[in-house]
C-alpha cells in the first residue's frame, strides 16, 4: 500500500512541476574550470532580474528554464571570477560556461559564496570544505586529512585523540554515509583511525549533510559525507607532490584527448618501515638473536580516474581507489643438527584496506532532463595471518597457518534523473541497487606435517543480502520567499528471506525574510540496514560490518531542526541551528562482551536500544580577506538507552559532548606566506569509572565465620559513562612558504600540532604511586612538529 | 588467542610508543560510604548475613566490616529477630529458611544510610537422571560428559546455579600409625624396624573443577566453581545441561561426584551474571565496565536466596582408569 502512495506522491510532483511550464524556455549546460576543465559541482547559475535560479549537479551540468525575456545571467562559484552576461531569451539555449580560477587568493581562499547560497538555499545542515583550505590547514604529522577537517565544523564531533572518526549530532562513526564518487566506503580509516584514506591531492570536493538530508541520500542515521575525485586535466598536463614525516604522495593529471578526454592519478605511501627496517634488525643483533627480524608498519592508497567526452550529451567516468595497510612480522632462525640446515619461519599479518570502483555515464536527454548511470563496486577486506613453517635441508617439514579473514563486498549501480521542468521546480528521482556479502570473518587452520595436509575452517558464514531505494523529491520555489524541498525515499533490504522495508519522508523549507537573511527549517526519517560491531575506542580495522537479520532489526531515525543564516556582509556569515534527533534499533556488545570474543554467533552478544540527541550549533565564518576562517560552537546532548544495558536507566553516549568549541584562522602575509591556527576545546569524553569498592559474597563462608580465601572485589559505578575525563583542547599552527620556480612552484609547511603540548586524556585507569592508589590518565600526542615540502608544475 | 595478542601488542606497541602518563586529581560527586550486605540463604542452613562497608575507589585500606549494626529479619512482613553480630561482619540467627517464604531484612547503622532488601526462597528442582560417557580432548585427555537432565516446573521463571562435588577416597599420613618390620630374626636377636607414622584410608570432599560450553550457560562462576542459567530456552520443558570434567581433576581412588542444583532466586542470578561481566571487561580497555547487580535498597550487595537438590554418581579408578557405577 505504501508503495501506492510513493508512486502518486510522485505522479503529483511531476504533474504540479508541469502545469506552470509555459511560455519559457531553458538554459542548459556545463560550468567548468577554464584552465582545468575541470567541471564544477554546485556552482551558481542565477539570474539577477527574476532572482531565479539553480546550482550545477554533480557532475556540473545545469538546467534553468525562465520566462521567455531578456535575462542578466550570473554564474559563480567559490574562488573563481564571477560570469555575467545579458541574453534575450526565446529559444532553448545550450551554454557551456568556462570559469576563471584566476581571481584565486594563493592557497587559501576560502568558502566565497557571494550570490548567498548559504541565505538561500533550502538545504541546512550542510558543509562544503574546499580542498585548498583543507590543505591549509595544520594537522597531524602534517598529513592533510580530509575527514579530520570536518570534525573541526559545529555539530561534527571527533572520537578518540589523533583519530578520524566523524560523530555527527549525537551518531555513531557506523552512521556516516561516506561516498567516494558515490561509491560508499567502509573502515575508512589508515593507522587504527589517524589518518583517513582519502589523498587530498586526488580530491576535487567535499560536502558533508548533517540534516534535513534531500531524498536522494539514504542508507545512513546520521550524515553524508560526499567526497567527489579530480577528473584531470583536458587541457594541459599538471603534477604536484610532497614529501612529509610520515607519507609522500604525487599525482599526475593530464589530457588524453585535449578537451576530450583526461586522466588523474595519484599515489601516496608512508615509509617509516623502510627507515626503521635496518635499526629493527640491529636491535636484534644486539638482543643476542642472530637470526633475522623484520617487523614494520606502512599503508598506501592510490587513486585514479578516466574521463572521456563522447558529446556534449555524453560522458564518461572511470574511477578507482585502492588502499591497504599492513602490520608485519618476520623472524628467521637457523642451526645445523646432524649437518643439516634447519630453519624456523614465523610470519605474522595484519592487513586491511578497501577497494572501490565506479564506472560513470552522463547523459543529456533533453535539455531538462539530464541522466547519471553509476556502476560501483567496493570490497573491503581485513586478514591477519600467522604462519610457522620449519625446513629441514632446504624441504619443508612442518607448515602452520592460521589465517582470520572479515570484510565486506559491494556490488551495484544507480540511475539518477535531474529534471528541470519549469522555473521554480527542480526534479530529482532515481533508484539504486546493491548486491551485499558481508564476511563476518572465517578462521582457517592449514596444517602441513610430512606431505599430508590438514585444512579446517570455521566462523560464521557469509552472509548475502540485497538493498535498494528509489526516490523522488522536488525543490520548489513557491514564491520568491518560500522554497521547499520535499520528497521521498523509499528502500528494501532483503537478507536471509526477510524483508525489510521503508519509506522515509524528506522536507526542508526555507523563509527569506530579507535578501540576507533567512529561517530554515527540515524533517529527515532516515533508515540504515547495516550495523558496524565496534567496542574500540579508535577505528580498528576488526571493527565489523553486519546486515539487519531476523533478530536485529534495520536502525531508523527521525531528525528535526530549524535554523537561522544570515550573511552579515558578503564577507561575514552566521548560521544557528538546533535538532533533535531520536535513533532506534541501535546496537551495542552486551555487557561484558569484547570483539576479541567475536569468532562466532556474533548476533547472541548484541543489544539492541535506543537513543536521543539534541543540540545547537553556531557557525560563524569570515569568508576571505587576509584573515579569514571561523568559530563553530557545539551545545548538545546525546543519550542512549538498552533494555540490559545500565539495569535499562539512559546513560550518556561515550562521545556525549556539552560544550565543542573550534577556533580556525588562516593569515595571509604575502604572496608567498601564509599562517594557519586551529584551537579545538571539548567537554571531557563520558567513561564509566569506579567511584568505590566493596566486597563481594564469595569465598567465605559463614558457617566457619572465617575468609578461607581470597575475596574478589567489586568496583561501584554510578551508572555508565557518568563520568567526564578532563576537557580536551589543543592548538596546532602551520606556516607554509611558496616560491615559484622555473618548473613551476615549491612550498614548504611547517607545523606544530599541539603546539602547547597539552596532555589531554586517552585512557583513564586506576594504578598506584607510592603505594597510594590514584587515578592516572594515558595521553597520546605531546607536541609534535611536521614539515612537508611539496612542489607542483 | 595468540592473535589476539599480538595484535593487542601492536597496538600498544603503538600507543606506548608516543603516549605519556600522569596522575590527575578525581573528583567523585557521589563517592559516599555505603552498607555493604551479603547473604545467601538457603533452607538448609541457619541464615547469616555479612555487613560491611564500602571504601572510595582511591581508600587501599582492607575490607572494613560493620559490627554495631542493627540487622532485623522479617519473614512473610512478620518480624522474626534481630540478627546477633559474631566476626568479621557476620550477623547471625538460630533460624532456618523456608522454601517459599518472603524475607526481608532492615540493616541500620548510625553512620550510614539504612538499607533493606527483601528475597524470596525458591523451590527445588529435582535432577531427573545423570548420564555420561567419555571422551578424549583434541590434547588426548580424558574428558567425562555428564548430561544432567532436569525438568523445569512450568510456573515461574526459574533460576539454577550448579555446582559439583566430589567425595574421594585417598591414602593420607598419620602420624599416630606405628609400622613394625621385623628385619631379622636370629637365635638371640630380633631386629624390628619401627616407623612412626604412616597413610591410611581417608574421604574426603572437594568441590570438583568441570567445565560447560551448553548453551544455555549464561555464565560460568570461576569463584565458586559454578555455571549459572535461566529457564529462557527450556521453559517447563526437560533439558539435559551438559558438563564436561577432565580426569585430571579427580582426586585420590574412588570418587562419588555429587551433582547439586541450585533454585536461585531472580536476584541472586543478575547478580551472579553481572558479577562474572564485571570480572571480565575489568582491566580491558576494549570492553566497557559492567556494573554489578544488587538489591540492597540504598546500599550495595546481594540478599540471595538458593535452595539445592542434590544427585550423585560413583566413578571408580581401577587400573589406572575410571569408570562409572
Amino acid at each position: 500500500m505504501k508503495s501506492i502512495y510513493f508512486l502518486l506522491f510522485f505522479s503529483v510532483l511531476i504533474f504540479a512541476a508541469n502545469i506552470t511550464n509555459a511560455q519559457k524556455h531553458t538554459i542548459s549546460g556545463y560550468v567548468q574550470d577554464m584552465r582545468s576543465g575541470e567541471k564544477i559541482y554546485s556552482a551558481n547559475v542565477y539570474d539577477l532580474r527574476t532572482k531565479l535560479g539553480t546550482t550545477t549537479n554533480e557532475y556540473g551540468y545545469f538546467s534553468l528554464t525562465l520566462p521567455s525575456d531578456s535575462i542578466d545571467l550570473s554564474v559563480s562559484f567559490v574562488g573563481y571570477s564571477a560570469f555575467t552576461t545579458k541574453i534575450y531569451l526565446q529559444s532553448d539555449i545550450k551554454l557551456n560556461i568556462e570559469l576563471d580560477p584566476s581571481i584565486q587568493l594563493a592557497e587559501v581562499v576560502i568558502y566565497d559564496k557571494k550570490s548567498d547560497e548559504m541565505v538561500k538555499s533550502t538545504q541546512m545542515s550542510m558543509i562544503e570544505m574546499p580542498i585548498n583550505q583543507i590543505k591549509a590547514l595544520p594537522v597531524l604529522l602534517g598529513e592533510a586529512d580530509v575527514l579530520k577537517s570536518l570534525q573541526l565544523m559545529p555539530g561534527v564531533q571527533s572520537g578518540s585523540e589523533g583519530t578520524s572518526g566523524l560523530y555527527v549530532r549525537g551518531g555513531g562513526p557506523d552512521q556516516n554515509l561516506i561516498l567516494l564518487d558515490g561509491v560508499p566506503v567502509y573502515n575508512a580509516s589508515h593507522l587504527f583511525g589517524f589518518f583517513s584514506v582519502f589523498n587530498p591531492d586526488a580530491i576535487s570536493s567535499v560536502k558533508l549533510i548533517k540534516g534535513g538530508f534531500p531524498a536522494r541520500y539514504g542508507g545512513r542515521l546520521s550524515s553524508v559525507i560526499d567526497i567527489r575525485m579530480k577528473e584531470g586535466n583536458m587541457k594541459e598536463f599538471q603534477g604536484e607532490g610532497s614529501i612529509g614525516n610520515v607519507s609522500s604522495k604525487f599525482t599526475f593529471e593530464g589530457p588524453i584527448i585535449k578537451d576530450k578526454s583526461s586522466f588523474i592519478i595519484s599515489a601516496r605511501r608512508t615509509y617509516i618501515d623502510v627507515l626503521a627496517a635496518p635499526i629493527i634488525q640491529a636491535i636484534n643483533n644486539a638482543a643476542g638473536n642472530s637470526g633475522k627480524f623484520r617487523a614494520g608498519y606502512y599503508f598506501y592508497d592510490a587513486n585514479a580516474k578516466l574521463n572521456y567526452k563522447f558529446s556534449d550529451k555524453d560522458r564518461l567516468y572511470l574511477s578507482f581507489y585502492a588502499g591497504r595497510d599492513k602490520a608485519y612480522t618476520n623472524s628467521e632462525d637457523s642451526y645445523v643438527y646432524d649437518d643439516t640446515t634447519n630453519v624456523e619461519n614465523m610470519k605474522f599479518a595484519l592487513l586491511w584496506g578497501n577497494i572501490t570502483g565506479a564506472l560513470r555515464w552522463n547523459h543529456v536527454f533533453t535539455k531538462k532532463l539530464f541522466a547519471n548511470v553509476t556502476v560501483v563496486y567496493s570490497d573491503y577486506l581485513f586478514d591477519t595471518r600467522e604462519q610457522y613453517i620449519q625446513k629441514r635441508g632446504g624441504k619443508v617439514t612442518s607448515d602452520f597457518l592460521f589465517d582470520y579473514i572479515s570484510g565486506i563486498e559491494n556490488v551495484g549501480g544507480t540511475i539518477d534523473f535531474d529534471y528541470n521542468p519549469a522555473p521554480k521546480h527542480s526534479i530529482k528521482f532515481g533508484v539504486n541497487y546493491l548486491y551485499h556479502t558481508f564476511k563476518p570473518g572465517v578462521s582457517t587452520y592449514q596444517i602441513t606435517e610430512g606431505g599430508t595436509q590438514i585444512e579446517q575452517n570455521f566462523g560464521n558464514q557469509n552472509i548475502y543480502a540485497t538493498e535498494f531505494y528509489g526516490y523522488a523529491e522536488d525543490s520548489w520555489d513557491i514564491s520568491g520567499l518560500i522554497k521547499l524541498n520535499f520528497g521521498a525515499h523509499y528502500s528494501g533490504f532483503i537478507v536471509k528471506d526477510r524483508f525489510y522495508k521503508s519509506i522515509q519522508p524528506r522536507a526542508s523549507l526555507r523563509i527569506l525574510l530579507n535578501e540576507k537573511m533567512s529561517i530554515k527549517a527540515a524533517y529527515s526519517h532516515m533508515n540504515q540496514y547495516i550495523h558496524l560491531l565496534t567496542n574500540s575506542t579508535i577505528g580498528l580495522p576488526t571493527d565489523l560490518w553486519l546486515p539487519s537479520t531476523d533478530s536485529i532489526l534495520p536502525e531508523n531515525s527521525k531528525q528535526a531542526a530549524l535554523g537561522f543564516a544570515y550573511n552579515i556582509n558578503n564577507n561575514w556569515d552566521i548560521t544557528v541551528e538546533g535538532y533533535y534527533k531520536t535513533m532506534d534499533n541501535l546496537i551495542e556488545y552486551k555487557e561484558g562482551a569484547s570483539f576479541f570474543q567475536l569468532s562466532q554467533n556474533w548476533e547472541s552478544k548484541l543489544e539492541t536500544g535506543s537513543g536521543y540527541a539534541y543540540g545547537a550549533e553556531i557557525l560563524l565564518r569570515k569568508n576571505f580577506g587576509k584573515l579569514n576562517g571561523w568559530i563553530g560552537y557545539t551545545l548538545s546532548w546525546s543519550w542512549r538507552e538498552f533494555e540490559n544495558i545500565n539495569f535499562g536507566e539512559p546513560f550518556p553516549y561515550k562521545y556525549d559532548r556539552r560544550h565543542d568549541i573550534s577556533v580556525v584562522a588562516i593569515y595571509e602575509l604575502n604572496e608567498n606566506i601564509d599562517f594557519g591556527l586551529t584551537w579545538v576545546y571539548g567537554t571531557g569524553n563520558a567513561v564509566t569509572l569506579g567511584v568505590a569498592r566493596y566486597q563481594s559474597i564469595f569465598n567465605f563462608d559463614p558457617q566457619y565465620n572465617d575468609y578461607y580465601s581470597y575475596v574478589p572485589e567489586i568496583e561501584y559505578y554510578n551508572g555508565r559513562n557518568s563520568y567526564r575525563m578532563p576537557a580536551y583542547h589543543r592548538l596546532d599552527v602551520s606556516a607554509n612558504f611558496h616560491k615559484d620556480k622555473k618548473w613551476g612552484e615549491r612550498t614548504w609547511s611547517v607545523g606544530l600540532y599541539n603546539a602547547y603540548s597539552r596532555q589531554n586524556p586517552f585512557y583513564l585507569y586506576f594504578g598506584y604511586d607510592n603505594n597510594k592508589r590514584v587515578l592516572k590518565q594515558i595521553s597520546l600526542f605531546p607536541i609534535i612538529p611536521s614539515v612537508r615540502y611539496s612542489f607542483k608544475f | 588467542m595468540k592473535k589476539t595478542i599480538i595484535f593487542s601488542a601492536i597496538i600498544f606497541l603503538i600507543i606506548w610508543g608516543i603516549s605519556c602518563e600522569k596522575t590527575i586529581e578525581i573528583d567523585l560527586e557521589d563517592a559516599k560510604i555505603r552498607l555493604v550486605v551479603n547473604a545467601e540463604m538457603n533452607p538448609d542452613s541457619t541464615i547469616a548475613v555479612n555487613v560491611t562497608r564500602s571504601r572510595h575507589i582511591l581508600d587501599n585500606a582492607a575490607i572494613e566490616a560493620v559490627s554495631n549494626a542493627t540487622v532485623k529479619l522479617y519473614e512473610d512482613d512478620v518480624f522474626i529477630g534481630d540478627l546477633v553480630y559474631e566476626s568479621r561482619g557476620f550477623y547471625k540467627i538460630n533460624y532456618k529458611p523456608i522454601i517459599g517464604k518472603k524475607y526481608k531484612i532492615e540493616v541500620t547503622h548510625e553512620k550510614y544510610d539504612d538499607v533493606y532488601a527483601i528475597t524470596e526462597i525458591p523451590y527445588p528442582v529435582e535432577i531427573n537422571k545423570i548420564d555420561t560417557i567419555k571422551t578424549f580432548s583434541e590434547w588426548g585427555d580424558e574428558i567425562y560428559n555428564f548430561s544432567v537432565k532436569i525438568t523445569d516446573p512450568a510456573v515461574h521463571e526459574n533460576y539454577y546455579m550448579v555446582c559439583l562435588r566430589n567425595r574421594y577416597t585417598y591414602q593420607m599420613w598419620d602420624d599416630n600409625i606405628i609400622v613394625y618390620d621385623t628385619l631379622y630374626v636370629g637365635p638371640d636377636t630380633t631386629i624390628v624396624h619401627i616407623e612412626y607414622g604412616g597413610y591410611r584410608s581417608a574421604e574426603a570432599i572437594q568441590k570438583l573443577w568441570f567445565e560447560s560450553d551448553d548453551m544455555i550457560i549464561e555464565a560460568n562462576i570461576y569463584n565458586n566453581n559454578s555455571v549459572v542459567f535461566s529457564d529462557e530456552l527450556f521453559k517447563g520443558e526437560q533439558y539435559a545441561l551438559k558438563l564436561n570434567i577432565y580426569r585430571y581433576s579427580f582426586y585420590g581412588d574412588t570418587n562419588m561426584v555429587y551433582i547439586d542444583l541450585y533454585s536461585i532466586s531472580p536476584e541472586y542470578y543478575k547478580y551472579l551474571v553481572s558479577f562474572r561481566k564485571h570480572q571480565d571487561a575489568s582491566g580491558d580497555p576494549f570492553s566497557e565496565p559492567v556494573m554489578v547487580f544488587t538489591n540492597i535498597v540504598d546500599g550495595i550487595g546481594i540478599f540471595g536466596a538458593a535452595a539445592v537438590n542434590t544427585d550423585s554418581i560413583q566413578i571408580i579408578n581401577e587400573g589406572g582408569y575410571y569408570y562409572y557405577k
